[in-house]
């Protein structure tokens, strides 16, 4: 039976590479898609992990609360909090955050920023590049790094002088100065023209306070966090500890929207895909099983149950869809090579910086493409199949 | 006494046109022998056909019954008529029907697939029968590569290797020139001999009538039984002589 089918598809060799073609590029496109997709969804999540870190740990009510200031951890709490973190193996390392709010300016103008506190040194749960000047280094007090849009309004250069202007804790109005360090940029225009890095002990000066907003935690692997999260969260509760943890898929909602943007893309361009395949192949077979309708007959005639006739009529769609789709998936391989050595980067809305354009090649992304053709190009051949094995087989003899 | 293959019980076919319902088949009855070699002479449109696909149990009767070893086939499914058809008859046609895919060994071993037989006894069959009708050095070829007559041949092994009960031809000898279907019916008629199948040849040839055991003829849907001359084994007798 198998012969037949396979022979029947080299019968008509024009027709056959029509049919393989059609397949090798549905399959193709799909392998691109997803393979762009996933290197996309995985850049993504990269950068979402070094953004947020693995976890992070604040008080309770901390990510719904609209003032943070009044869920601060306390310097107590702190501690308690550390001991737990260094008992547990699968942490990698961790950092205090401490964010602040209020007005950057020099004598000729001033910006409302926001401040990242952080440990100098310790850039754990920031994700960002160095345009200009130098980093902060542990042991720096009145330092500041700038976005680069902050920059850009200020007018300033590395080393100028700027104020800070913020309310503390209390509600009365406090201020300070600080030398630029440097410019910054997270990859994201709109963060850069908000965002400014300062040493966490100013920020704590500056808000008159001794406590933290949030700890951030990096794990050995990722793949942990949820584990982990269930472990800490159970051990600061034992602990006595209000605590909320928080991962980075948690807080990394930008992340699961562009994913699911691409979800939503792949799969409208998987339908498009099997639609144009399943109409084209469909037209391809059933002119194909018109031409045999007497060899169906005699196959019948011989004594061939219609089961068996089905199942050699559907295995030529299955060859059909196997052999499209092993050569597809080999274009598809070839043109992702091509495209990922010919290193072509864009620049994606909001971002400030060009991102390479890359196809994932792992071989999880072949099986959906494959089976999605495969399946369409069997059903195109169902449905001529089911047709030819209704008919009766006196009617196809009398053609004979 | 000789065993009934098939019998045709008061045999009818109509078909309903648009204008009017015209009788393909009119109170047929007969009664196939183990090992006869029958012939129904007919004009064109006088119901051979028809005849032959209701006795294979490819249409079904307006009224009357057959009965192919000893079951009516009027009552039985679809998949049970393409079984008995796979085991107990063997088909032949006008225009030989060959698989183009197949070569000359698969497409003898064609039925012994569906019929699921292990490889080994496939093959052993094939080769029998190949020899049996002169093509064993023929059998890796395509049907394309054939004349007529050894399509025919490789037809008359198709229908023979499951060692069927019955053969049914529809006009063998049809697209054959004359000497070639002479030498087709010669050898359906050995084959009869030596397998003991019976055969149902239908044709418009009345040419082919001297070989036949039992003679018919069919005329506007009636079968009549005609004289046979000659006695069968006597030709086959002057056949395997010459």
């Amino acid at each position: 039976m198998f012969k037949i089918a396979c022979r029947n598809i080299l019968r008509n060799k024009r027709r056959s590479l029509m049919c393989l073609l059609i397949s090798m590029v549905g399959v193709a496109v799909l392998y691109l898609e997803i393979g762009y997709n996933t290197a996309t969804n995985d850049g993504l999540k990269l950068m979402s992990v070094e953004q947020y870190g693995d976890l992070q740990i604040a008080r309770k009510g901390h990510w719904d609360a609209e003032k943070t200031e009044q869920l601060l951890l306390s310097k107590n709490e702190m501690e308690s909090i550390e001991k737990i973190l260094r008992d547990e193996e699968a942490i990698s390392g961790f950092t205090t955050q401490l964010n602040c709010s209020g007005i950057l300016g020099t004598e000729d103008g001033s910006v409302i920023v926001s401040g990242w506190g952080i440990e100098p040194g310790n850039n754990l749960g920031l994700s960002y590049s160095i345009t200009s000047g130098l980093n902060l280094f542990p042991g720096d007090q009145n330092l500041v790094l700038l976005g680069e849009g902050v920059e850009k309004k200020l007018h300033v250069q590395t080393e100028d002088w700027v104020s800070m202007m913020v309310t503390t804790l209390d509600g009365a109005y406090n201020s300070g100065s600080l030398q630029v360090s440097g410019t910054f940029t997270t990859g994201i225009s709109e963060l850069d023209g908000f965002y400014v890095i300062l040493p966490l002990t100013y920020v704590q000066t500056l808000l008159n306070t001794d406590g933290v907003e949030k700890f951030v935690v990096r794990l050995k692997d990722t793949a942990l966090a949820p584990e982990v999260k269930t472990r800490l969260l159970a051990r600061f509760t034992a602990a006595g500890l209000e605590l909320e943890i928080k991962s980075w898929s948690d807080l990394a909602v930008m992340y699961h929207q562009v994913k699911g943007m691409f979800e939503t893309i792949f799969y409208f361009l998987s339908l498009i895909v099997f639609v144009l395949v399943f109409f084209s192949i469909l037209e391809i077979m059933s002119m194909a099983f018109f031409e045999r309708m007497n060899e169906i007959g005699t196959i019948r005639s011989i004594g061939a149950k219609r089961r068996q006739v089905f199942f050699l009529l559907i295995q030529e769609g299955l060859v059909q869809g196997i052999t499209g789709g092993i050569l597809g998936l080999c274009l598809g391989w070839g043109m992702g090579a091509l495209i990922n050595s010919l290193q072509i980067s864009y620049v994606p809305p909001s971002f400030s910086d060009p991102v390479p354009l890359v196809i994932n090649q792992s071989v999880g992304n072949v099986l959906l493409p494959f089976c999605i053709v495969l399946c369409s190009t069997i059903l195109s051949a169902f449905f001529p199949a089911i047709k030819g094995v209704k008919l009766n087989i006196v009617e196809i003899m009398r053609h004979i | 006494m000789t065993m009934t293959v098939i019998e045709a019980r008061s045999l009818t076919k109509t078909y309903l046109t648009q204008a009017e319902q015209v009788v393909a088949l009119k109170d047929v009855n007969l009664a196939v022998k183990a090992g006869d070699f029958i012939i129904i002479n007919g004009p064109s449109g006088s119901g051979k056909t028809t005849f032959l696909n209701l006795i294979s149990g490819l249409d079904l009767p307006s009224a009357g019954e057959v009965f192919l070893d000893g079951q009516a086939l009027h009552t039985l499914s679809d998949n049970h008529r393409a079984e008995l058809r796979l085991r107990r008859i063997g088909l032949i046609f006008q225009s030989f029907e060959l698989i183009p895919v197949l070569t000359v060994f698969e497409n003898v071993e064609y039925p012994l697939v569906l019929q699921r037989l292990p490889r080994s006894e496939r093959r052993t069959r094939v080769n029998r029968i190949l020899a049996k009708v002169g093509l064993e050095k023929m059998a890796h070829r395509f049907p394309a590569q054939l004349s007529g007559g050894q399509k025919q041949r490789v037809a008359i092994a198709r229908a023979l290797v499951t060692r069927p009960q019955v053969v049914l031809a529809d006009e063998p000898t049809g697209s054959l020139d004359s000497s070639t279907g002479e030498q087709i019916l010669r050898l359906m008629l050995e084959l009869n001999n030596t397998y003991k199948v019976s055969f149902l040849i239908v044709t418009h040839d009345q040419a082919m009538n001297k070989y036949a055991h039992r003679l018919l003829e069919i005329r506007d849907g009636v079968l009549t039984e005609k004289e046979c001359g000659t006695d069968v084994q006597d030709r086959l007798s002057q056949y395997s002589a010459q």
